[in-house]
């Protein structure tokens, strides 16, 4: 029964691959762009959801990992005449290492303080390097070709969007391997509790480099790809809220849910749209105002979330399909929710559990 | 080299040092007693200038009023959070209210971009009026010379509010052990409240004093993001020692005033220096020995 259930998730799974992989041919342009966008979004938050929900470390520079990626591999087709790909290559190479980089500060620190040191170091981006002409362009910013691969017509955004499928499906495997495999219960592991997982030998520094590295290449590799996809790359895509609204919008999500990072990036993608379509919103507020509206709702939407559904979206929605389910489905399945069901959706917030207990009560034990 | 040159930049630098002073005091004083790092912070300064502003600028009364306004705006806010967003979190990891904070930082400065345009350029408001009070070697603006004035009612005042007034008292009876504080009486609650009105307070007040003058633009992200500053001096104190970051943010200031000016740097026309700098002492505090940051993050446990 249990390998049958399996197989139907594979088989689901396998459709939904052949569905997305038709979808541009019921798409037009514009659709086929917005959803090669999304694709773009959904691949940076994979990595999001490495770092921050399975490792744990709260990052808010992820967007402005994604800036460097997509930045430099501008910088290096226009200065350096590279090839897109081979420049995209060493995007992800150079954001691996500077992942690494700007994960140091994790090894001494965590949480909270942690929290501030990426802001800080996300600032240095914007207000530093980003502004750099021979880096970013400057404030004009970049134009990249559309890449080409001989034989594709890439400069077709239906074409070019079958690209990101694969890089985003490569990257789920990536990072769902991780998470089944060693290094995700290593990373649970330091998640729970870091000074337990270091008792038992494992090795924390390597580890969390290892989470911010894989974290930024897959933010770069976004970045990059998402450069190609817009034919250019400017400072003016990377605002500083938009490190907030990623968190934000994964932490709605579930932080560690694969389909959250879908819903999320549908979501950092269409809202800007979908509000400038709401009848009289735009008349009302104007264009700029509405656009202003996003982090807004975001926002809003955050804390209702913590409040009323601190596991996440997509697990609480989940717990609650399978719970109603379960009332209506026929008596004798009544409550036979099978364990392990959904291995993806594997409740983890950001939060470490063992954190639960109140601070000062640490000092009352001793 | 002129000595007296660099001696005006370090004042204009202990002057700007001291306003993060105020915010790293607000930022301790909230995360001290309720234990919330509180990320919107920032935001709370800008929209409580920006009613300030609306109040000075827009209705033309006057600015000892939009003071006013501004500071019991930012008590409000504080409260309102403090009641309707944290509260109902007790008891959850510390982590989860922070996610709350972030989601208050995106309402506010979007807000505000809606309300008073997110690009637009607004007028500073004149606390008071131009000119400089000589000192001999230096002269001081009259602006610099009332931030500095309310810099040191203010640290003078919540030193002796933590050392001899009731509420200040149970605030640290609250910060050093909950539970306990609970069991001798002390609401609580009412604490936490307290001070999160009185940190927001701070970081009101802050934004109006930056403000002035367009020393910080009056717009939706440099005021919210200037916390960075102070968020770097709260760190260095290891968010719970209020002196240490008191220092850190005159240190910080001091260095992002003269470091523009030194020979060598002045020519690179680096963009982004000051953030560079609060990035350094950041790292600084994380690689120190005995380095306070290490050792609060540490007692946290888990």
């Amino acid at each position: 029964m249990l390998d049958s259930r399996k197989l139907t998730r594979r088989l689901v799974a396998l459709g939904g691959i052949v569905a997305a992989a038709l979808l541009p041919l019921a798409l037009n342009q514009y659709w086929a762009y917005t959803v090669s966008q999304i694709l773009v979004f959904a691949i940076a938050l994979l990595g999001l959801t490495l770092i921050t929900g399975l490792l744990g470390q709260p990052s808010l520079m992820h967007a402005e990992l994604m800036g460097f990626g997509g930045f430099l591999a501008g910088a290096l087709v226009a200065n350096a005449h590279l090839n897109f790909w081979l420049a995209t290559l060493l995007a992800v190479a150079a954001g691996y290492l500077l992942g690494s980089i700007v994960g140091l500060p994790a090894l001494r620190i965590r949480g909270l303080a942690l929290a501030v040191v990426t802001l800080a170091i996300a600032r240095v981006f914007d207000q530093l390097v980003f502004p750099l002409s021979w880096f970013s362009g400057g404030v004009g910013g970049r134009a990249v070709a559309r890449p080409t691969i001989p034989g594709l017509n890439l400069a077709s955004d239906r074409v070019y969007y079958e690209i990101l499928l694969v890089a985003f499906l490569l990257v789920l495997a990536l990072v769902l391997a991780v998470r089944r495999g060693r290094i995700g219960r290593v990373f649970q592991a330091i998640r729970e509790t870091e000074s337990g997982a270091a008792a038992s030998g494992v090795p924390l520094t390597r580890y969390k480099l290892l989470g911010f590295s894989l974290a930024a290449a897959i933010a770069a590799l976004a970045g990059a790809l998402g450069a190609g996809l817009d034919q250019t790359v400017t400072i003016q895509q990377y605002p500083w809220t938009k490190s907030l609204v990623m968190l934000a919008i994964l932490t709605i999500m579930g932080a560690s849910s694969a389909q959250g990072t879908l819903y999320g990036a549908i979501f950092i993608v269409l809202s800007p749209q979908g509000l400038e379509r709401v009848p009289g919103l735009t008349l009302l507020l104007g264009k700029e105002a509405v656009r202003q509206l996003v982090p807004l709702i975001s926002g809003g939407a955050l804390i209702l979330q913590t409040i009323l559904a601190p596991r996440g979206l997509v697990p609480s929605v989940g717990a609650w399909l399978r719970r109603s389910r379960a009332r209506e489905g026929p008596p004798g399945g009544a409550g036979a929710e099978p364990p392990g069901d959904e291995p993806a959706m594997e409740v983890a917030t950001l939060v470490p559990a063992g954190s639960d207990r109140e601070p000062q009560r640490v000092g009352e034990e001793t | 080299m002129d000595l007296g040159f660099y001696l005006s930049l370090s004042i204009v630098g202990v002057v700007n040092g001291a306003m993060y002073a105020l915010g790293a005091m607000g930022i301790v004083l909230i995360y001290k007693t309720t234990r919330v790092l509180n990320f919107a912070f920032g935001a709370i300064g800008m929209i409580s200038t920006f009613v300030a502003y609306q109040i000075a600028n827009l209705w033309h009364i006057n600015v000892v009023v939009a003071t006013l306004g501004a500071v019991v705006s930012g008590a409000l806010l504080g409260l309102a959070i403090e009641r309707f967003t944290i509260r109902p979190l007790e008891g959850k990891p510390p982590l989860v209210k922070v996610v709350v904070t972030l989601g208050w930082l995106l309402i506010l400065t979007s807000l505000v971009g809606i309300v008073w345009g997110a690009s637009a350029y607004h007028l500073p408001i004149k606390l008071v009026p131009e000119g400089t009070v000589r000192f001999p070697g230096v002269a001081i603006d009259y602006a610099e010379l009332i931030d500095l004035v309310v810099a040191v009612m203010l640290t003078v005042g919540l030193a002796v509010f933590f050392k001899a007034t009731r509420l200040g008292i149970a605030m640290r009876a609250v910060a050093d052990d909950v539970a306990t504080a609970r069991i001798l009486g002390i609401r609580v609650n009412r604490v936490n409240a307290a001070a999160w009105a009185m940190g927001s307070v701070l970081a009101a007040i802050a934004g109006v004093l930056l403000s002035q003058k367009g020393k910080v633009p009056l717009d939706t992200y440099s005021l919210t993001l200037i916390v960075i500053f102070s968020f770097a001096a709260a760190l260095y104190g290891g968010l719970v020692n209020l002196p240490k970051a008191f220092g850190a943010a005159i240190v910080l200031g001091v260095l992002q005033a003269v470091t523009p000016s030194l020979p060598g740097i002045k020519d690179l026309h680096i963009m982004g220096l000051p953030d560079l700098l609060a990035l350094g002492v950041i790292l600084f505090a994380l690689l120190m020995p005995r380095s306070a940051l290490v050792q609060a993050v540490a007692k946290e446990g888990a």
